[in-house]
């Protein structure tokens, strides 16, 4: 049946990118926690076991440092020593726990600075396998990187499963779907369906109508009172201060780890590419610094005389700054309304933005009004409600933008809903 | 032959209002099934959002004949043409069997007209 399967069909598609997101960053968590086992938490636990090992004497025979070659040089200490334990002689070539090569030639040099060709030195030998020893009972020199690429795809795949899981799942929930009676405003009670509804299966196969409503979708007012509210921010300034260090840590985590090796092999083209990224790293860094700085900024408070709003809608929009008024030179407050379309080009999702409305409600640098004032606002009566589908959006907000001198200024949107218009009276199709 | 039949002939509707008519079908065998529905997709620049708001399916008992379908309409979401986004509605019928189709576009509006939205 052609309209159920377009209706499926568009849900795979749904699932298959949130399906997609999490098996790529899965990847991504996976290597990172390999990383981590191999460099980092092996050797330690191994650091761990060995403390228990006996201490005999051996003679090293030969140690240097061994050479990688690729593009840029790697290095590891190369050793070999003889030891006899239970009178049994045996010969090892663990100098420390770890696994890999180091970049670092001076930091293997030096840790295998105080062994000489034919010294006797104290070893630690498994008393369970005597043919294994080690010569240094710590952890290799690099195991500190096991933290931080470990750390850096990890964190990445953590971020990216956890996207993906709420796309697979978290939309579900979003979109359950209400019983008709929830399609007319509790307000109106003229309006009632004539035919049997049902919200089950059976009503298919019955020849009956099968409602079925997003609330998700097209918003359906709470139960209770139409009263005062106070309207919350879109977004919190300690989170995107957070999330602002997050990524920069993540970004020039990166960035930084592969421009110590293009600096290493010093390449003009490598050096400009790597430039680059550098100057983005240092932009989310400042970014994250100004979004540090914003949070000791006055909150703004801002009161909807009405919780239920319609194209029409005449409200009272007030706002209130408990502490450090004095510190705004000027306060603009705008009530915005919004087009938004998600769409995928090539590989990218991009999202594209449109204001289609923009009423100043307050402009003044009058301080005892930044401090406390209300003012009255007409929504237009031929306007559109607030809509949310998956890739596409109406929204409708209060923009405040605080001026501060020498300090970065207040930027919060509070969100606001629009319903679609009431139902008055039993109106049938027009005409 | 599969026809839509609205009892209001311009399918402008109010949200909440009752939308009336009859699905009229004369077929070369007769249907497994046909299912009638009121959906709305969106176009323009963003990726295609859609959901079927009511559906009705029956089996028919013979090549030809006529059910008569009375739906409450939804409030919303209006029908709206935006810079980015256009809201459409649609009634639609489709017989399984001979796979035949029909739509009818319907205006879900408490105005005369789809909302419109421009530039501030």
């Amino acid at each position: 049946m052609a309209l159920r399967k377009a209706k499926s069909s568009k849900t795979w598609a749904s699932c298959g990118t949130s399906f997609f997101t999490f098996f790529f960053f899965s990847i991504f968590f996976i290597v990172g926690l390999g990383i981590l086992w191999f460099l980092t938490i092996a050797p330690m636990l191994k650091v761990r076991r060995a403390a228990n090992w006996s201490e005999a004497v051996c003679v090293v025979r030969q140690i240097g440092v061994e050479v990688h070659q690729g593009d840029g040089d790697t290095y590891s200490p190369e050793v070999t020593f003889d030891y006899s334990f239970n009178g049994q002689p045996f010969t090892s070539h663990q100098f420390w726990f770890g696994t890999g090569s180091y970049g670092d030639r001076s930091a293997i040099e030096k840790a295998i600075a105080p062994y000489q060709v034919g010294g006797e030195y104290p070893c630690y030998v498994n008393p369970n396998d005597p043919s294994e020893a080690v010569l240094n009972r710590q952890v290799a020199a690099h195991a500190w990187l096991g933290w931080l690429f470990g750390g850096i795809f990890g964190g990445v795949g953590l971020f990216g499963i956890l996207a993906g899981f709420k796309g697979l799942f978290g939309s579900k929930r979003k979109r359950l779907s209400q019983p008709v009676g929830a399609l007319v405003n509790p307000a109106s009670s003229a309006v009632r369906p004539s035919t049997a509804v049902s919200t089950n299966a059976d009503a298919l196969s019955s020849g009956q109508p099968h409602y079925e409503f997003d609330s998700s979708v097209c918003p359906i007012e709470a139960e209770g009172p139409d009263e005062p509210m106070v309207l919350a921010t879109k977004s919190s300034r300690l989170g995107t201060a957070i999330g602002s260090w997050f990524f920069s840590l993540i970004w020039n985590g990166i960035s930084w780890t592969i421009g110590y090796f293009i600096l290493k092999d010093f390449h003009w083209f490598a050096m400009l590419f790597f430039g680059i990224f550098a100057l983005v790293g240092v932009a989310t860094i400042l970014f994250s610094i100004y979004s540090t700085l914003q949070l000791w900024n006055p909150q703004t408070t801002i009161v909807c005389s009405q919780r239920n709003l319609y194209p029409g809608s005449e409200f009272e929009i007030s706002w209130l700054h408990p502490r450090n008024a004095s510190s705004i030179a000027e306060l603009s407050i705008d009530l915005e309304g919004e087009e938004a379309a998600t769409y995928r080009q090539g590989t990218t999702t991009r999202t594209d933005k449109s204001v289609f409305f923009k009423q100043s409600i307050v402009n003044t640098t009058e301080p005892t009004e930044i401090a406390k004032s209300y003012r009255l606002v007409t929504l237009p009566a031929d306007t559109m409600h607030t809509f949310q589908s998956p890739r596409n959006s109406i929204t409708w907000q209060i923009r405040v933008h605080g001026k501060i001198r020498f300090w970065p200024d207040i930027y919060d949107a509070y969100a606001i809903t629009v319903y679609p218009p009431m139902i008055e009276g039993d109106q049938n199709a027009k005409n | 032959m599969l026809r839509i039949e609205l009892d209001n002939p311009k399918a402008t509707c109010y949200p909440g209002s009752m939308l009336t008519g009859r699905i009229v079908w004369e077929l070369s065998q007769v249907p497994d099934e046909i299912v009638a529905c009121l959906s709305w997709s969106t176009e323009g620049k963003g990726d295609e959002d859609s959901a079927t708001v009511i559906e009705q399916s029956w089996t028919p008992p013979s090549e030809s004949g006529t059910q008569i379908f009375r739906w409450q309409l939804p409030r919303g979401p209006l029908s709206l043409d935006g810079k980015l986004i256009r809201i459409r509605w649609s009634v639609e019928c489709s017989a399984e069997g001979p796979d035949e189709e029909v739509s009818v576009p319907i205006v879900l509006s408490h105005l005369d007209r789809p909302i419109i939205l421009s530039a501030p």
